[in-house]
């Protein structure tokens, strides 16, 4: 005759066999005095324990002692979200948009820097000289001459240095040095 | 008419269109030399020029580039093209110059070309926009061909003096101290041109105004010890924006007719802080020994280029060049440029900023090389 070990008898005692072993083991200790005797010992230590457990010491006070805990856990979690580097709201960019959005920003910034013109960062003074509806001024691209609803602009290269100077006859000039040949070309805009 | 016929036409009719904007493009540029000139116009190409409509207006852009070479007999020293847009901009003329040219008998050499015409779509198209002519040639020995019609001759031999000028005074520098010596004079030149305060500077001509109320100011003058010119005395109304009218009397103290005076206008604020204006060229008569006057209608408006403006509280002359009836010219030393602070202020020339790109550019034996080319 086999008998069940302590674990089934535990098993048995809080109910928790499937019920063809519970059927087994409970026609088993009713024939069996050991087993029988195992079995109400856990019965009566199960008993015990749900005696004593089903209600708090007199000083505990558990409604004091939820708040507390609920305050607890609030400034937990308070003081986690202050501590904690903050991510942009909105912006959780992954590394694909992140990457393409750099290699743009660089591919605009190698354009501008390869097109950059001198007198776009450092504006050159300007010389200009005017009479009735003529205009002659320094631009950004070179010596404009304005006359009669037409424009001519003696255009200077964007890569080289260029200085404007006037003269009071009516005449403002742009010098360059070709950066190459070292060319000094001398351009003279006149109003008459 | 079936839809490979409209098809076809539309394809001729876009084709036609952008033939004719080709051809005004070719058909926009003429280059003439005299048959009889020094220099040979050889080719010209003109690589991305394009004719472009926007709103009521054509913009043509023309980049050409003149291939021309010297035909003559001596070598070329500088060259002025003129440039004349009489469809776009009546009256209205430009030049491009080409200084310190050292080209042999034979030798061909380029001119850059770029302009940007804006004219009413409307206007005619019966020439050449822009028509590119030769205003002058100067020769290594000074001598001179050409119309002339830019005051050319004056201004190139201007350029050639002080190019000799300044050659002179860096070869010096190499044959004194050698090349640390020279390396030595072309930083101090550079760092004296990088540190040279700029104006904004609007000059207004024949302009009459209601102008706020003015002081005169006189000049007072730099004298160089051997200059043809004496500055006797000028003035010149000065507001709180504008400086306008100057005068100046001069005296020939030359045993030769002098027909043409350029001065250097250099203005001071309160504070003392110096700058150069612009330069005052003046055509005059001057027999030796004789006194004249300079008038001059000029409206001069000055700023600082961040904006702020100018508050003249003196003047300062000096004569930059002097040109005799015989066609010389007389131009200072740079020891007198340099006593009275002048180079300082005043723009270098045009072979001093060559010369001392060729250092920055190629190193100090580069220049070396240069400098006894001309020896």
């Amino acid at each position: 005759m086999s008998h069940p070990d302590l674990r089934t008898l535990a098993l048995l005692s809080g109910g928790e066999l499937p019920w063809w072993q519970r059927y087994r083991w409970s026609f088993h200790t009713r024939n069996c005095e050991n087993c029988r005797q195992e079995l109400e010992a856990l019965n009566e230590s199960r008993a015990f324990v749900a005696r004593n457990t089903a209600t708090l010491p007199a000083f505990v006070d558990w409604d004091r002692l939820a708040a507390d805990m609920r305050a607890n856990i609030q400034v937990g979690l308070e003081a986690g979200e202050a501590i904690r580097p903050r991510e942009p709201v909105g912006l959780r960019l992954d590394w694909r948009p992140a990457f393409a959005l750099t290699a743009l920003t660089l591919v605009v910034l190698t354009g501008w820097y390869l097109n950059i013109n001198r007198h776009n960062i450092y504006r050159l003074p300007s010389a200009s000289v005017e009479a009735g509806d003529a205009r002659v001024e320094s631009g950004s691209d070179g010596i404009v001459l304005t006359r009669g609803g037409g424009r001519m602009t003696v255009m200077q290269p964007k890569a080289q240095a260029v200085s404007y100077s006037v003269n009071s006859t009516g005449a403002v000039s742009a010098r360059t040095i070709d950066s190459e040949t070292g060319q000094v070309t001398i351009s003279h805009v006149y109003l008459d | 008419m079936s839809i490979s016929t409209k098809l076809l036409g539309s394809v001729l009719f876009a084709s036609a269109l952008f033939a004719q904007s080709e051809l005004d493009v070719a058909r926009s540029l003429k280059v003439e030399f005299p048959t009889d000139a020094p220099i040979a116009f050889a080719s010209h190409d003109l690589g991305d020029s394009r004719a472009t409509p926007r709103g009521g207006a054509v913009v043509v852009d023309l980049h050409s580039s003149l291939m021309l070479r010297n035909v003559g007999t001596q070598r070329i020293r500088s060259i002025t093209l003129l440039i004349v847009a009489q469809e776009v901009t009546p009256g209205g003329k430009a030049s491009v110059s080409l200084p310190s040219l050292d080209i042999a008998t034979g030798d061909t050499f380029s001119v850059r070309l770029d302009l940007r015409l804006l004219r009413p779509s409307g206007a005619g198209n019966a020439g050449p926009l822009v028509k590119v002519t030769l205003d002058g040639v100067l020769f290594d020995s000074l001598g001179f061909y050409g119309p002339n019609r830019l005051d050319s001759r004056r201004v190139m031999t201007v350029w050639e003096l002080e190019a000799r000028r300044d050659r002179k005074f860096f070869a010096a520098a190499l044959a004194n101290g050698g090349i640390e010596n020279l390396r030595q004079a072309v930083v101090t030149a550079q760092t004296r041109i990088d540190s040279r305060p700029r104006l904004d500077v609007q000059v207004a001509r024949g302009r009459v105004t209601a102008y706020d109320p003015s002081r005169s100011v006189q000049f007072a003058f730099v004298k160089f010890p051997d200059s043809p010119i004496e500055s006797i005395r000028g003035s010149a109304a000065v507001t709180a924006t504008e400086i306008h009218a100057p005068r100046l009397e001069l005296r020939n103290t030359s045993s030769k007719p002098v027909r043409h005076v350029e001065m250097g206008w250099i203005l001071a604020d309160s504070t003392g802080k110096e700058v150069f204006a612009s330069s005052v060229p003046a055509k005059v008569n001057l027999a030796p020994g004789q006194s004249g006057q300079a008038l001059d209608d000029t409206f001069l408006k000055v700023a600082r280029p961040e904006g702020r403006p100018l508050n003249v509280t003196s003047m300062k002359g000096f004569v930059s060049s002097v040109e005799f009836a015989d066609d010389t010219v007389w131009i200072p030393t740079r020891q007198d440029l340099s006593r009275g602070n002048l180079d300082s202020l005043a723009a270098p020339s045009a072979e001093e900023e060559r010369l001392l790109g060729l250092y920055r550019k190629k190193g100090i034996n580069a220049l070396v090389v240069e400098l006894k080319k001309f020896q």
